[in-house]
């Protein structure tokens, strides 16, 4: 009986210890790209400068304080994601255009924390990269029925149509949904080499 | 008459642009062009002559190192970017300098600096008389060690590496010995031989098998005999 119960408490210190070793973390070179703009802001002594300090800081404190737990509400996951992409338009200026949609209430609603992102960095990382021209995303973001239903696209440059789940942070997130809902959750990604969008429909 | 410098700052970032145009302006006799892509650069390329680029390295498309590679004669490089982990690389490619964002003025100024040498000494041999005042930049190392043009004895070519000796010491760099040949003062230095060139006023010896200098024999290639022998005596007939 009591073994049973240690082994219980064991697998799920694995599941947990997994769990966070698989969350995303965002690359540095976001921010030292920010810090860099940042400096530039502050160099010709821009207005915004206070304005994305507080933003740098907001997303910071989530990161680093918010997040380490199983879940957070969604609109603090928004919030977070709102931060990040205005710091992403700071850094592209006119050639990163983004539409965000919100439907359905996004109050008492919680999610696991840092899934999102993972998909909004990886969207931006096949649109900017080879992309010379203006990027246009799309992010609409919808509750029902205890679902939430998350997408993301944008274009990206026909010559490289990768596919499916690349990359070790997307594999990542995969192991991570899978773990935390088993077959609950429907993620779809597609790559046909003029637009890059991700479908993806978790329980809340 | 002095013409201004034609820098093109290129990096997909237009706030990054911003930080080197505002130091540029800071300076005397200075031309800027931005561009937000390796493709744009190109074409900018073609039309005016760029005399130094600053030169971002994540970019879509093509990344600055690759933009590197194209150039055959690339003009002075110093690489710009958020990553620290390219610099060994930048350096492969002849990048003057390797400056890690956010990049300050001091530090910014250090590279401009060795920018400036490096077009001085690049265009010595055809403008600037005062030769033996000099210097060139060697890669030894992956470091840029400045050499005072008046300190060099003699070149000797190993494969694809060059032996550069001085009075009282040696460097070991990755260039062939005509690329150095060329870029050092023609009055004052003769290639005599497939692996030799010398500093011609260094000769302290002539003989049938050579040259000596500082005490070592260096043998002259049979077809330049005459003409390598008629150059040392006029020269010191001259001085």
């Amino acid at each position: 009986m009591e073994n049973q119960q240690l082994q219980k408490e064991r697998e799920k210190m694995y599941l947990e210890t997994e769990l966070n070793f698989l969350k995303t973390q965002i690359n540095p070179h976001f921010f030292f790209n920010t810090l860099n703009n940042l400096y530039s802001l502050a160099l010709k002594k821009s207005d915004q400068t206070p304005d994305v300090i507080l933003r740098l800081s907001d997303l910071m404190s989530y990161m680093l304080y918010e997040s380490n737990v199983a879940k957070v509400s969604l609109d603090k996951e928004v919030n977070y994601l709102q931060n990040y992409l205005d710091l992403e338009k700071l850094r592209f200026g006119e050639r990163l255009t983004i539409s965000f949609e919100m439907e359905g209430r996004i109050e008492n609603v919680y999610i696991p924390p840092m899934i999102l992102i993972l998909f909004v960095e990886n969207c931006f990382k096949h649109g900017l990269k080879d992309n010379i021209d203006q990027v246009n995303t799309e992010i609409s973001l919808k509750v029902e029925k205890e679902f939430l239903f998350f997408m993301i696209k944008n274009p990206v440059s026909s010559h490289t149509a990768a596919t499916g789940i690349s990359g070790i942070g997307l594999k990542n997130v995969k192991r991570r949904l899978d773990l935390l809902f088993k077959t609950n959750y429907q993620l779809d990604i597609q790559n046909n080499g003029i637009e890059y969008a991700v479908y993806l429909k978790m329980p809340v | 008459m002095t013409k201004n410098l034609n820098c093109l700052i290129l990096d997909d970032e237009p706030l990054a642009i911003d930080v080197i145009e505002i130091y540029l302006k800071r300076l005397p006799d200075i031309d800027i062009v931005r561009s937000s892509n390796a493709i744009d650069a190109f074409q900018i390329m073609q039309k005016e002559k760029i005399d130094l680029i600053f030169l971002d390295i994540e970019m879509p498309l093509m990344s600055g190192l690759d933009f590197l590679k194209t150039m055959k004669t690339p003009p002075a490089v110093v690489i710009t970017t958020a990553y620290r982990d390219y610099a060994v690389e930048g350096f492969e490619h002849d990048a003057l300098d390797y400056l890690v964002k956010p990049i300050s003025f001091p530090r910014f100024m250090k590279a401009f600096e060795k920018v400036i040498k490096f077009i001085q000494t690049n265009s010595t041999g055809t403008e600037d008389q005062e030769s033996d005042h000099g210097f060139i930049f060697l890669k030894v190392n992956g470091k840029f060690v400045k050499l005072a043009i008046g300190e060099i004895l003699y070149i000797e070519s190993l494969k694809d590496y060059i032996k550069v000796v001085t009075a009282g010491k040696f460097y070991i760099s990755y260039q062939t010995l005509s690329s150095i040949t060329e870029k050092l003062p023609e009055e004052k230095f003769m290639r005599i031989h497939r692996s030799f060139t010398i500093a011609v006023d260094q000769v302290s010896a002539v003989e049938t098998a050579g040259v000596e200098i500082a005490g070592k024999l260096i043998p002259i290639s049979r077809d330049l005999r005459q003409e390598v022998i008629k150059r040392i005596c006029k020269d010191g007939h001259s001085s």
